[in-house]
């Protein structure tokens, strides 16, 4: 999906519109900071510009016919501000920079928050930079005496895999709002997309004729095989409160079930449906079990990763089904 | 983003900017309209602060009627200057008072932009022009804050980057005043007609100029080539009256046929017998909104436009609406009609012939006593100065026969009636005679060694013809008030206090204070150099000054300078505004670890803007893997000099000294 404000994109469609793109991506290449110079930013007066430039042409043709020297001085006036304009407007951006400081991972099918810091590398005020990923996500920056500033914007992630939005376009009008100054940036982002969790059967290698049996998994979760380190996100039923009142460290417990006891969740015993709908059955069971403290590993393909829990783990597992059967570049081209 | 809401912040500013816009056209508006703007404002104002609720639309089509309507009624003729300025106004106004998104504050500061300069069409003085580009700056700051969607920054960031911009725009400004070619106006244009005509009428009655020498405005400034002439050789000749009705002077036939009778060539065959004695001079004539010109006696050439009349007067070719400069040359000792046809001497011979009888039978007795014409003309102005006559600006109102009861029962007039009377008499003789009216005299300026001839210098004094003589002036006025004629009229009309008396505030009434009237003429001097240099500079000045000051002469040299200083400006303009801003780096230190990036940069690897020295040697390591150990010292010592501990300044410049030895031996890596 394009964004409806990208003007030059969106106005040329087919090959036109891909050469265009091409050559963007060749100018613009990814990066993860971005400092803002000739070579990344575009200028052209906008609609009211061209009113503006109007404007002008009436006020000489006033001068001419009444040969009046003062409205001659003021259409030169008015005429000359254009280039400085220009100058200005182009000044508004040149010079900026802008990182990546944080992209959070989601599920597909919700909105990812990208969060940017902007900061100058002279001692220029900003005003009126424009950020915007699309219609609906946008927001409006200002570096007056503060030398950077942090903007949060929220992309779309509509399929699984690496967080791809698109270029991000920053513009500004800034001062007079009669000349466009606009750079298209393209980040590398490390955030990613997981599946969107479907719910459907456990898809897990049974024995023959022994239905895999949930509460019996948990119940077989008594025995504590050791401690470890806890991590920001682990259960609090799972923390070693006792051992954390006589020592003080929070540790937590890790279970050891029999060798049946262990659920191997696999890709290929999800039934029925594509690639994309088997990863999300996936995800959905990684959630669930996480969510019930069971001990779970996953058989994705040629990896195999071992039963655990916790939410390293989870995030690990996740990932791996997000990246799975995934060519980058592919993706990144969408 | 046009379809946005207005910004809050931006109102006030588009509310300066409407009154900064309808300020200098306040006097010109009828008070209607004004009553209405005034509402307007104070209505969106309230609007504003949720006092009030937006206009619904019938009301407003309503204000849109009325204001058309009042307009109507305001201006005669629909098609001016005036009234165009008047609708353009109005719809200016009322789109401020329904303005609710960016794209309506955008228009209204649009509209501004065209509606400001109007005021240069009725006033183009230097206090004007700087309100003009005060305003600009106002205008444009407001177009800033209109365009904003988020305003953080308060109205002095932008008030003061708006004017660096206007500054920053003023050389090329300047440039294309000077270089751009000036064309002819390339259709005629209605010109603002709303002003009274001023200076001298088509016709004179008693008390036409005592009304004029009540006004002190400016008629013309002259700028003479040699020294400026005795003042009682300033006779401004500009209407010759030869029709008189018994009441009235009129000049000889309609407007149209003395457009006729001009010629309007450029006399050549006097400018080559130049005399010492050709008086040369240039005249920056104030808008009088009649056709006549002035001149002094007499003016041997005319053209551009500009033409004579057998009577020795000068025509515009239409009447005179904006400032006009004009060259003349003119000869003191010129003889006119040394031969007076039949025609123009049975024509300046008319008398009515009924009343005025006192003075015809006056006429003939003294005739009749002289022994030539010459001797009647100066027992004439004897008896002018011996009877007890009275130079006034309030004379007595005269009755049917004023010639009769001015010479003989009031005997106190002011110079129409004395030119009116002494033409009559010689008429009423038998001598041609007619009646000229003009200005008389004149201030000298020293500060700008010109003259300035106000409208109270206007005059009117009389020519009579005779033989061998052609026609001569005769100022009977002089007779009586000769220090008219020497000082002027406020000296003249000294013992009954009325010179200027209706404006007290007229700067001219203090001329006896001498730091006031030095000032006034200061300013004046300064106010006729930004006529001439600045207002006045048209095609042919333009042409003049590049010739002149900078010997180009073919449009193609002139367009290769005026190429050249753009592309000049420009460059100037990139230069001032963007280049880079060095952060002056002063901690030793820090200079040394700038040194020791810009060495990896070359080598291919540069630090990110906000990258820490640890991550940055982590992946130079990775790279250069043969150096690693000093990579790790450099940023180990730097990280020690800024981060660590406080140490004494002699073990600092030990490790400065260190580091900077490192890094030497790393470049020769």
């Amino acid at each position: 999906m394009e964004p409806k404000f990208q003007p030059f994109s969106d106005r040329y469609s087919g090959k036109l519109k891909r050469i265009y793109r091409n050559w963007l991506d060749r100018r613009l290449p990814k990066s993860t900071e971005i400092t803002l110079s000739q070579r990344r930013i575009f200028i052209l007066p906008n609609r009211p510009g061209l009113l503006f430039s109007g404007l002008l042409l009436l006020l000489f043709l006033m001068a001419i016919n009444y040969q009046n020297s003062m409205v001659f001085a003021y259409t030169f006036m008015l005429a000359s501000l254009f280039p400085v304009i220009i100058i200005f407007t182009y000044r508004n951006l040149s010079g900026l920079g802008i990182r990546v400081a944080e992209c959070s991972s989601v599920f597909a099918g919700e909105a990812a928050k990208i969060t940017l810091d902007i900061y100058r590398t002279d001692h220029r005020i900003r005003q009126q930079l424009q950020f915007r990923w699309n219609e609906s996500s946008h927001t409006t920056a200002n570096l007056l005496e503060n030398d950077q500033d942090q903007i949060e914007l929220y992309v779309p992630a509509e399929q699984r895999g690496y967080l791809n939005p698109g270029r991000l376009n920053l513009q500004s009008t800034y001062p007079l709002g009669l000349v466009r100054s606009w750079s298209w940036l393209r980040f590398e982002l490390y955030g990613l997309v997981y599946p969107k969790p479907i719910e459907g059967e456990l898809p897990v290698q049974a024995a023959p004729g022994q239905e895999p049996n949930l509460r019996k998994i948990r119940v077989a979760m008594d025995e504590i095989s050791g401690l470890r380190r806890y991590v920001l996100g682990d259960s609090p039923k799972q923390v070693a409160w006792k051992s954390y009142a006589a020592t003080g460290e929070m540790n937590v417990k890790q279970f050891e079930g029999s060798e049946s006891e262990k659920l191997w969740l696999d890709f290929n015993e999800v039934r029925g449906g594509h690639l994309e709908y088997r990863l999300s059955v996936l995800c959905y069971w990684i959630l669930k079990l996480e969510a019930d403290n069971c001990l779970y590993g996953l058989r994705l393909g040629e990896q195999a990763y071992e039963p655990a829990s916790g939410i390293p783990h989870r995030d690990l597992l996740l990932s791996a089904l997000a990246t799975f059967d995934l060519d980058k570049e592919h993706s990144v081209s969408r | 983003m046009n379809s946005a809401a207005l910004p809050r912040s931006s109102f006030l500013w588009l509310l300066i900017s409407v009154g900064a816009v309808l300020l200098p056209h306040v006097n010109r508006m009828p008070t209607g309209l004004l009553i209405g703007y005034g509402l307007c404002m104070v209505w969106r104002t309230l609007v504003h602060y949720g006092k009030a609720k937006m206009p619904h639309g019938l009301v407003k089509l309503l204000l849109v009627i009325a204001g058309t309507l009042i307009i109507r009624q305001g201006y005669q003729n629909l098609l001016g200057v005036d009234p165009a300025a008047a609708f353009l106004l109005l719809t200016f106004v009322f789109k401020f008072l329904e303005m609710q998104r960016v794209r309506d504050g955008l228009l209204i500061i649009f509209l501004g932009y065209f509606c400001l300069p109007i005021t240069f069409l009725f006033s183009q003085t230097m206090v004007m022009t700087i309100y003009v580009f005060v305003a600009l700056v106002v205008l444009t700051t407001t177009l800033v804050k209109v365009t904003k969607t988020s305003d953080q920054a308060g109205a002095t960031i932008d008030l003061k980057q708006v004017t660096v911009m206007l500054l920053s725009a003023l050389p090329l400004m300047l440039v294309l005043f000077v270089l751009v070619p000036r064309i002819g106006p390339l259709w005629s244009v209605p010109l603002p007609s709303g002003q009274s005509k001023t200076g001298p009428s088509d016709s004179m009655s008693p008390g036409d100029i005592a009304s004029l020498a009540k006004s002190d405005e400016l008629a013309f400034r002259v700028r003479f080539d040699g020294a400026i002439p005795d003042t009682r050789e300033l006779y401004w000749r500009g209407l010759v009256f030869s029709n008189f009705d018994g009441r009235t002077w009129r000049p000889e036939g309609t407007p149209f046929q003395q457009q006729k009778n001009a010629s309007w060539a450029r006399n050549s065959a006097h400018e080559e017998m130049e005399e010492s004695l050709d008086i040369h001079y240039q005249v920056t004539f104030e808008p009088s909104y009649q056709p006549w010109l002035y001149a002094l006696d007499y003016p041997l050439t005319s053209g551009s436009g500009i033409g004579l009349t057998p009577q020795y007067t000068l025509l515009n070719k239409v009447s005179v609406d904006q400032r006009k400069h004009y060259n003349l040359v003119s000869s003191p000792r010129l003889m006119i009609d040394s031969v007076l046809d039949p025609a123009s001497r049975k024509r300046n011979l008319l008398i009515p012939r009924a009343g005025n009888s006192r003075a015809k039978k006056f006429a003939i007795e003294q005739r009749n006593k002289a022994s030539s014409d010459q001797q009647f003309v100066t027992d004439i102005l004897t008896y002018y100065r011996q009877k007890p006559f009275y130079y006034s600006l309030k004379p007595p109102r005269l009755g049917p026969d004023s010639i009769d009861e001015f010479m003989f029962d009031t005997r106190k007039g002011f110079c129409e009636h004395y030119a009116g009377s002494f033409t009559y008499i010689m008429r009423a003789a038998g001598i041609p005679a007619r009646v000229v009216v003009g200005y008389q005299g004149g201030e000298i300026n020293h500060s700008g060694n010109y003259l300035l001839v106000h409208q109270f210098d206007a005059h009117a004094w009389a020519e009579v013809w005779l033989q061998d003589r052609g026609w001569v002036r005769i100022d009977p006025t002089g007779q009586v008030a000769p220090e008219r004629i020497e000082q002027g009229i406020e000296e003249a009309t000294a013992y009954e206090n009325s010179f200027l008396s209706d404006s007290t505030f007229s700067l001219l009434r203090y001329r006896d204070n001498l730091w006031l009237s030095q000032l006034r003429l200061k300013l004046d001097a300064i106010e006729y150099d930004w006529n001439r240099w600045v207002l006045g500079y048209n095609a042919k000045r333009q042409s003049d000054f590049l010739k002149d000051y900078l010997g180009l002469v073919s449009s193609a040299s002139k367009t290769q300078l005026l190429t050249g200083l753009v592309t000049l400006f420009l460059i100037a303009l990139m230069v001032v505004f963007l280049r880079k801003e060095r952060i002056k780096i002063t901690d030793r230190c820090d200079q040394l670890y700038f040194r020791f990036c810009r060495l990896m940069e070359t080598r291919g690897v540069a630090r990110g803007a906000a990258e820490g020295a640890t991550d940055f040697s982590q992946r130079l390591v990775e790279r250069f893997s043969a150096q690693e150990q000093s990579i790790r010292n450099i940023t180990r010592m730097y990280n020690y000099l800024s981060y660590g501990p406080d140490i004494n300044p002699h073990q600092r410049s030990r490790i400065l000294k260190k580091l900077e030895q490192e890094i030497a031996a790393l470049k020769r890596t």
